[in-house]
C-alpha cells in the first residue's frame, strides 16, 4: 500500500529527532494518556518524514520503536501500512495526483500529461534531478475542484493541462506554489461566485427562553391551544382519503397522522384558519412546516385542480 | 431553496474571518454553558427530537447514539471518549473539510456540548494525513478556544473539563471506518474491529467511546440555539430533517458544495446551484448520489428524485455522505466504476480474505468489461461475487466495493453486453 519504490534506498547509519522536531515529537505524545505511547506513532513517523527530506528511513522507525517503547516491526508495519510515509526518497516536490473517478472524469489524464511533457515523468517516477516524484493517489477530498494534486502539503485545485504546466514551470523557475484553484475561483463556491450566502442576515443572540420558554408559561397555555383544532372528518368522504402526502413537507407518516386527527381531503387543509395551522402546528409537532412549504396554496391548487376526492 | 438564514454554516466559503472573532459574530460560543446546565439527557433529547441522522454516511440517529455511552449512575470508572471522524475520504466527498478551514469553531464548540452529553472529558479528532493545511487550521481554532478558557478546565464557565485533541491519520481510507480508526488512533495498522462490543462499550483504549462525523458535530451548537423544532422542520419528512453540504462534482457547470435542505429535489439541487449538467439535461447519463460507495442510478429516474436517505435507500442507492458525482454522456461508465473498484482494492486493508482477494478479483473482471473482452456469462458471475464479497466482511469496505459494480450492472447491463458483443464482431 506505501508509496514510492523502497528497492536499494541507501539508509543512514543513525536518526535522532532535532531541536525543533523532538519538541513536536513531545508535544504529539502528551496528547494521549498514560501508558499509550502507541498512539503518538503516526505523528513521530510523520515528524521524522519532515526532518529527513520526505522520506522515513529504518533508523527512524528504530529510533520510534525506541522512544514510543514499541517492538520495531509494530512500527514498520504502521509505515508500511499508510500510504503517507514514505520509505524511500521522494522528489523536493511530490506531486501526488488523484486519479479516483470525481477527479478522472473531470480530466486527470490532462494533469498526468501535463507532468509528463513538462517533467518527464509518469506516475512512480522521479526526475533525474530528484526535483519531482510523481503519485497516483487515492480520492484527496477535494472533488468539487477537481482535477487536483497536491503538492507536498498543499492542494492545487481546479486544474487544466495549461494551468497545471504553468504551475510545474513556477515550481522549476523557483517560484512559490499557487496553491488553491487555478480557475480563480473562492474555495469551493461555484465558478463565476457564490450564489449562496450572499446576505446572510446577522444572528439573533441565543436567548434561552425565547427557543425553550419558561415551563411553567407553557404548562398555562396548553389547554388554550386546544380552541384552534380544525374541524374533524369522521372518515374520508366517499371512504377514499387524497393523497396527501403530495404535498411537499409532507411524508407518509404526517399524513396518518393527519388521518388520525380527522384530516383527509386537500380541502380541508386548505379551509384552515390560522390558528387551525398553528394548532396542527404544535399537536402533530410540525416545526413550522405547514407555513414554509405553504401548504394551504399547495392544498388548494391540488384540490382546484380535482387531484381530491380520491383522485390522483 | 433553502433560505441564507436557515443555513447553519455561514462561512462554508471562508468569506468571513474562521477564527473565533468570527466566530462569535455568526453566533457561535454564546451561552454554551447554559446547554451544558440542561443535563446530558436534556442535550440528547434535543438532538433526537432533531432528527438528526449521522452525515458521515450512514444515517444513523444522532441523538440516539449518545445515548448508548454509560449514563452517570452506570459509569465504571474508565473515561469516556469522544472521537471525530475527519478522515474524510470517500470519493466525491469534500465537506468536512470545508467545515475545518473556515467553520472550525462549530467543530470545537460541538464537540464540547456532544463531549459533555456522552460523558467524556475527552475529545480526539482523527483528521485525514492529507488535509494538513485543514488539521493547522483546526489546532489553530482549538488553540484559540483553550485560550478564552472556551475548553479546558471548566469550559466555558461550565464546571466541565474539556480537551480536544487533533491527531493526523497518514493516508489510509480505512481509518474512516470507525472502528480501523480507533485502531489507527491507539497507533496500529487501521484494521477494523469486529463487533460487538460496540464502541460505546469498548471503544478507543477499551472505553465507552462514541465516534461521530465532523458535520454531525458541527451542526449540534446551531441546533440547540435555534431550537430541535426548527431543524426537525426543514427537509422532506420526520424521518429526513434538517439541512445537509451537498458536494456537487463532476459534469456539472460550476461544482461547488452548497448546504441545502434534505430531500431537495436532484434536479433543482443542481440547476439552481451547479449551473446544471453539462451541455443540458438531456445529456445527463447518471449520477452517484452520495459518495463513491453507493450504487449509481441512470438519468431517467433523477428528474425529481428527493436527495434524502429514505428515498434513495429505497432506489438501491443511498444519500451516503451526499456526495453527488454526476455524470454526462461522454462518460465510459463502464470505466468510470472500474476506477473506483480499483480505489477499494487499493484501500482494502487485507484482514478479511472475501475483500482482499475479492477487490482484486472485482478490478481486474471490471477492466475486461470496459474493453469489452469477456463472455456475457461473466456479467453475471461478476455480479454474484459481488454478493459473496458483501456481508461476509468485518467492515463495510467489502460492501462498498460491492455496490458500485451492483449498480452498473442493475442499470447498465446492456452497456455492459453491447462492448462484448462489438468486440466479439470485430474479432
Amino acid at each position: 500500500m506505501s508509496g514510492p519504490a523502497q528497492a536499494a534506498v541507501e539508509q543512514p547509519d543513525s536518526f535522532a529527532f532535532d531541536g525543533e522536531h523532538g519538541r513536536a515529537a513531545e508535544r504529539a505524545i502528551a496528547c494521549y494518556p498514560e501508558g499509550r505511547l502507541a498512539s503518538a506513532v503516526l505523528p513521530l513517523l510523520d515528524l521524522a518524514q519532515r526532518q529527513h527530506g520526505g522520506w522515513v528511513p529504518r533508523a527512524a522507525i528504530e529510533h520510534i520503536a525506541g522512544r514510543l517503547g514499541m517492538a520495531k516491526i509494530r512500527v514498520m508495519e504502521v509505515a508500511t501500512f499508510y500510504t503517507m510515509i514514505n520509505l524511500a526518497p521522494v522528489g523536493t516536490f511530490h506531486l501526488q495526483v488523484c486519479g479516483t473517478t470525481p477527479c478522472m472524469i473531470r480530466g486527470a489524464g490532462e494533469v498526468f500529461r501535463a507532468i509528463r511533457d513538462e517533467v518527464g515523468i509518469g506516475p512512480g517516477e522521479t526526475s533525474d534531478d530528484g526535483q519531482f516524484t510523481c503519485t497516483e493517489v487515492e480520492c484527496l477530498g477535494a472533488c468539487v475542484n477537481a482535477p487536483m494534486v497536491q503538492v507536498n502539503d498543499d492542494f492545487v485545485e481546479d486544474l487544466t493541462y495549461e494551468n497545471f504546466a504553468a504551475v510545474l514551470r513556477a515550481l522549476k523557475n523557483g517560484d512559490d506554489l499557487p496553491a488553491g484553484s487555478q480557475a480563480g475561483r473562492r474555495s469551493s463556491e461555484p465558478e463565476g461566485g457564490a450564489l449562496t450566502l450572499l446576505d446572510v442576515p446577522p444572528p439573533m443572540r441565543f436567548d434561552p427562553a425565547a427557543v425553550y420558554g419558561d415551563p411553567l408559561a407553557a404548562a398555562a397555555e396548553a389547554p388554550a391551544a386546544a380552541d384552534g383544532r380544525p374541524p374533524a372528518l369522521d372518515g374520508p368522504r366517499g371512504g377514499k382519503a387524497d393523497a396527501l402526502a403530495r404535498l411537499k413537507g409532507l411524508g407518509p407518516k404526517i399524513e396518518s397522522a393527519l388521518h388520525g386527527i380527522g384530516v383527509y381531503h386537500f380541502d380541508q387543509i386548505a379551509a384552515w384558519t390560522p390558528g387551525e395551522r398553528q394548532w396542527v402546528n404544535d399537536a402533530l409537532k410540525l416545526g413550522g412546516r405547514i407555513e414554509r412549504d405553504d401548504w394551504i396554496a399547495q392544498a388548494a391548487a391540488l384540490a382546484a385542480a380535482g387531484a381530491g376526492e380520491g383522485g390522483a | 431553496m433553502l433560505d441564507d438564514r436557515d443555513r447553519i454554516f455561514t462561512n462554508l466559503y471562508g468569506f468571513d474571518d474562521w477564527g473565533l472573532e468570527g466566530a462569535r459574530r455568526r453566533g457561535d460560543w454564546d451561552q454554551t454553558a447554559w446547554f451544558l446546565e440542561q443535563g446530558r439527557a436534556w442535550i440528547c433529547q434535543q438532538v433526537k427530537e432533531s432528527g438528526l441522522r449521522g452525515r458521515g454516511g450512514a444515517g444513523f440517529p444522532t441523538g440516539l447514539k449518545w445515548t448508548f455511552m454509560p449514563p452517570d449512575d452506570k459509569r465504571d470508572g474508565r473515561p469516556h471518549y469522544l472521537v471525530v471522524n475527519a478522515d474524510e475520504s470517500e470519493p466525491g466527498t469534500c465537506k468536512d473539510r470545508d467545515i475545518m478551514r473556515h467553520d472550525p469553531h462549530k467543530l470545537v464548540e460541538g464537540c464540547l456540548i456532544a463531549g459533555f452529553a456522552m460523558g467524556a472529558n475527552t475529545a480526539y479528532i482523527y483528521v485525514r494525513g492529507e488535509f494538513y493545511r485543514e488539521g493547522e487550521r483546526l489546532q489553530a481554532a482549538v488553540d484559540q478556544a483553550y485560550g478564552a478558557g472556551l475548553i479546558g478546565k471548566n469550559a466555558s464557565g461550565s464546571g466541565w473539563d474539556f480537551d480536544i485533541h487533533i491527531h493526523r491519520g497518514a493516508g489510509a481510507y480505512i481509518c474512516g471506518e470507525e472502528t480501523a480508526l480507533l485502531e489507527s488512533l491507539e497507533g496500529k495498522k487501521g484494521q477494523p474491529r469486529l463487533k460487538p462490543p460496540f464502541p460505546a462499550n469498548a471503544g478507543l483504549y477499551g472505553c465507552p467511546t462514541t465516534v461521530n462525523n465532523v458535520e454531525s458535530i458541527a451542526v449540534v451548537p446551531t441546533i440547540l440555539r435555534r431550537g430541535a423544532a426548527w431543524f426537525a422542520g426543514i427537509g422532506r419528512d420526520a424521518r429526513n430533517t434538517g439541512t445537509k453540504l451537498f458536494c456537487i462534482s463532476g459534469h456539472v457547470n460550476t461544482p461547488c458544495n452548497v448546504e441545502e435542505a434534505m430531500g431537495i429535489p436532484f434536479r433543482e439541487l443542481i440547476e439552481k446551484h451547479a449551473g446544471g449538467v453539462r451541455g443540458g439535461w438531456d445529456n445527463l447519463l447518471a449520477v452517484i448520489p452520495g459518495g463513491s460507495s453507493v450504487p449509481c442510478l441512470p438519468a431517467d429516474i433523477c428528474q425529481d428524485l428527493p436527495m434524502d436517505f429514505d428515498t434513495l435507500a429505497g432506489l438501491k442507492s443511498g444519500l451516503g455522505t451526499a456526495a453527488v458525482i454526476v455524470m454526462d454522456r461522454s462518460t465510459d461508465i463502464v470505466d468510470a466504476i472500474c476506477r473506483l473498484s480499483k480505489f477499494y482494492m487499493h484501500e482494502s486493508c487485507g484482514q478479511c480474505t472475501p475483500c482482499r482477494e475479492g477487490t482484486g478479483w472485482m478490478w481486474r473482471v471490471m477492466t475486461r468489461l470496459v474493453r469489452g473482452d469477456a463472455d456475457i456469462g461473466e456479467i453475471d458471475m461478476l455480479e454474484e461475487v459481488t454478493y459473496q464479497v458483501e456481508g461476509h466482511t468485518i467492515c463495510a469496505l467489502g460492501d462498498a466495493a460491492a455496490w458500485p459494480i451492483q449498480g452498473l450492472i442493475r442499470h447498465f447491463r446492456p452497456e455492459l453486453e453491447r462492448r462484448i458483443l462489438e468486440r466479439k464482431v470485430a474479432a
